[in-house]
């Protein structure tokens, strides 16, 4: 005992040691270990129950030379760039709409916030019988109530497939990003609209040289989350429109799934899964220096 | 008090003792993949085969079907498998190839399986290499239901009940949309990116007698017969005659509220429309569109999951419930599904069954499109392929060329 304790005094880390061991431990065994895992898997012919053999880096040069793997990484990427600005705005307009002092405002927030709570199979159902073309409830009230003629194919046409996927996601997660501003939102002191008043400013120029101001660390952090979030969209994608019509919304995790589980080709996948991992990490990494940068 | 205390002890061992020798009962651990009504009836037929069988007891573990394939491959190459588990005879190449199922005909004759009661088209699906791996239970090809109603409307109805098609198909689907009420003369599964497209391409294909997908490690695809029966469908969806992009469940809601006067689609959903009020349907094998009746189908079968302790009493009672499921396959029909065994179907108990006659000679027609580890993907390509000529992106022609080469691809990796 005295040995540990003069040994921690010299090194205070080994203190620290016994604390931060229960998770290490976790961390180390779920996630260091499969990356590595992942890794050796990519680096063979693997079937879903067995090792084929070494082929060193063949599944990466078929994956460059694949245009399946290519479109739906171009697919995530659209997603990305269609639903964050969405998502990250919907929220905010959302929170400024709950925080005005008004009557209901609690039922707002509840309102606002309830689809998150639903899981994503119940979502992509709501959404199926809201968008399907025959029997629909959108294209039944287009027809019965606007005189719309046609019958409109919502997931049948890939930009309105695209719209469906990005409606459903900001339907279901934009509760989140608005709880997160609202709780910032409650931060900015009272004592500043207060002042603004006394100065005359207008409840426009309150919003654009205080509120706005006020929320930009909190954006930084909702919009590096969403982008994130966004990368690895497959759920809803898979059970709504299945990645079609074609392979047009197939998102790249949606591949990685059918080529591991459903072609028996775990080893193509760990590449491909391996090779998303890579830009995952070169994402963060800019984001963390424009951030770091920005703050300097 | 101690003394009674002492005697609930007493009686809880010998209750104890006794329930341990009428343990002596074998445990099967069955997995299965049903949903819906078939989770019932299969449940109803465990339960019947729990109460008639002293010596085994079967224990029934049910999976989501869409994981249920990575589940079983991946339990049963860790040693945790069950003893018997249902697979589509598609998959039963795939899991043999890897290992996974144990050889079944001389282990089958022991608890007296006579393999030539089966259905021999069904059979032979089972078979690899000459060696059976699987007990067909069932087989569910599409068929064609239609709404007896609004056929006679249009004078498309014969005395029998059955629809009267003289000249092609397709002139019977013209005067269907012209002279009833329905608005679609058909409904068939059409979302762009569902199986639906490609199970009546193959029924198709194969009526024009196409070759298989793939031999070995070569694409033998019959291109000019792929794009016969894709141009065949275009015609279908561009007519009207079967709306497009419906989903499931939708379109077999759009036949039982008489929105479409027939429905193209597997046996499972016999149960659904019998339970439909004011539902006046009738079914008959899916209709012969080209040279020949084939269709696409599929087929559940019991397998046997390898297992490094091979326990040889297990593997019998395992077969033994095999034997007696498929020996009371009236049971299941009830789901819709046709029996795999000649002599069920002769039973009084089958034929007094609504519908289920009416269609049981698909049994013979079903083409399986078993392609071992590549039958899914090979599934998806040429889905994935039909659908962007019903988008008008690509001809048939260069679907098929499309499909080939990611075939190729496919098989190459």
């Amino acid at each position: 005992m005295n040995l540990y304790n003069e040994l921690s005094k010299k090194y205070p880390f080994l203190k620290a040691l016994p604390f931060l061991l229960p998770f290490a431990l976790v961390y180390v065994i779920f996630l260091i270990f499969p990356i590595f895992r992942g890794f050796w898997m990519s680096l063979h012919r693997w079937t879903m129950i067995r090792n084929m053999g070494f082929v060193g880096l063949d599944n990466y040069l078929y994956m460059i030379k694949d245009p399946a793997f290519w479109e739906s990484l171009g697919n995530t990427l659209m997603f990305v760039i269609l639903s964050t600005p969405t998502i990250v705005i919907g929220g905010l307009v959302l929170a400024l709409l709950a925080n005005q002092k008004i009557k209901g405002q609690l039922f707002l927030k509840i309102a606002f916030f309830l689809p998150y709570v639903l899981s994503v199979a119940v979502i992509s159902s709501i959404m199926v019988y809201f968008f399907q073309p025959h029997s629909g409830l959108l294209n039944g009230i287009l027809q019965s109530y606007f005189g719309v003629e046609e019958t409109i194919f919502w997931l049948g046409e890939a930009n309105l497939a695209w719209f469906v996927i990005v409606f459903a996601t900001l339907w279901w997660t934009v509760g989140f990003n608005m709880v997160l501003y609202l709780a910032a939102l409650q931060d900015i002191p009272e004592s500043f609209y207060e002042a603004a008043e006394v100065d005359g400013a207008t409840k426009l120029q309150q919003l654009l040289y205080i509120t706005l101001p006020s929320l930009k660390p909190i954006t930084w952090v909702i919009t590096l989350l969403q982008i994130i979030f966004s990368f690895k969209i497959f759920s809803q994608v898979w059970l709504i429109t299945g990645g079609g019509p074609g392979t047009e919304t197939r998102p790249i995790v949606q591949y990685i799934y059918e080529t591991s589980f459903k072609q028996n080709s775990m080893g193509y996948g760990a590449a491909m899964a391996f090779a998303f991992f890579i830009i995952l990490v070169i994402v963060s990494m800019v984001q963390i220096y424009l951030r770091n940068r920005k703050e300097v | 008090m101690k003394k009674s205390l002492f005697f609930l002890v007493l009686v809880t061992l010998l209750i104890g003792f006794t329930t341990s020798a009428f343990a002596e009962a074998v445990t099967v651990e069955y997995w299965n993949l049903f949903g819906g009504g078939d989770a019932e009836f299969m449940d109803a037929i465990v339960e019947e085969f729990n109460a008639t069988h002293d010596d085994i007891n079967v224990d029934v573990t049910r999976l989501e079907w869409e994981e249920y394939y990575t589940k079983l491959k991946t339990a049963t190459a860790s040693g945790n498998g069950p003893d018997i588990a249902i697979s589509h005879v598609t998959r039963v190449k795939e899991l043999a190839d890897e290992g996974l199922i144990v050889p079944l005909a001389e282990l089958g004759e022991s608890v007296g399986i006579k393999w030539s009661e089966y259905n021999t088209n069904i059979l032979n699906g089972a078979e690899i290499d000459g060696e059976i791996y699987a007990v067909p239970l069932d087989t569910h090809p599409l068929v064609y239901y239609y709404n007896k109603d609004l056929l006679s409307e249009a004078g498309l109805l014969n005395e029998d009940g059955t629809p009267k098609i003289e000249g092609s198909f397709k002139d019977y689907l013209a005067k269907l949309k012209a002279d009833s009420s329905a608005k679609y003369p058909m409904t068939n599964w059409t979302k762009l990116t569902a199986e639906g497209h490609y199970r009546v391409w193959w029924s198709l294909y194969n009526q024009l007698d196409g070759s298989p997908v793939i031999t070995g490690k070569e694409v033998t695809l019959d291109k000019e017969k792929a794009v016969e029966a894709i141009d065949w469908m275009k015609d279908l969806y561009d007519k009207e005659y079967s709306p497009l992009h419906s989903e499931y469940m939708e379109n077999v809601n759009l036949f039982r509220n008489g929105e479409a006067a027939s429905l193209l689609t597997g046996v499972w959903i016999t149960g659904t429309l019998e339970e439909t009020e004011g539902l006046n349907f009738g079914v008959i094998p899916m209709p012969e569109i080209f040279n020949n009746r084939s269709v696409w189908g599929d087929s559940h079968t019991l397998v046997i999951p390898y297992a490094r302790d091979i326990d040889e009493e297990k593997q019998k009672a395992a077969l033994t419930f095999a034997k007696w499921a498929t020996d009371h396959g009236e049971l299941w029909a009830k789901a819709g599904h046709i029996p795999s065994k000649n002599t069920v179907i002769e039973k009084e108990a089958f034929r007094n069954m609504p519908y289920r006659l009416d269609y049981v000679k698909a049994a013979d027609y079903v083409k399986f499109d078993s392609a071992g580890a590549y039958t899914w993907g090979i599934r998806t390509e040429i889905t994935t392929a039909l659908s962007k000529v019903w988008n008008d992106q690509i001809t048939a022609g260069e679907a098929v060329d499309e499909a080939v080469t990611a075939i190729e691809r496919l098989i190459s990796r």
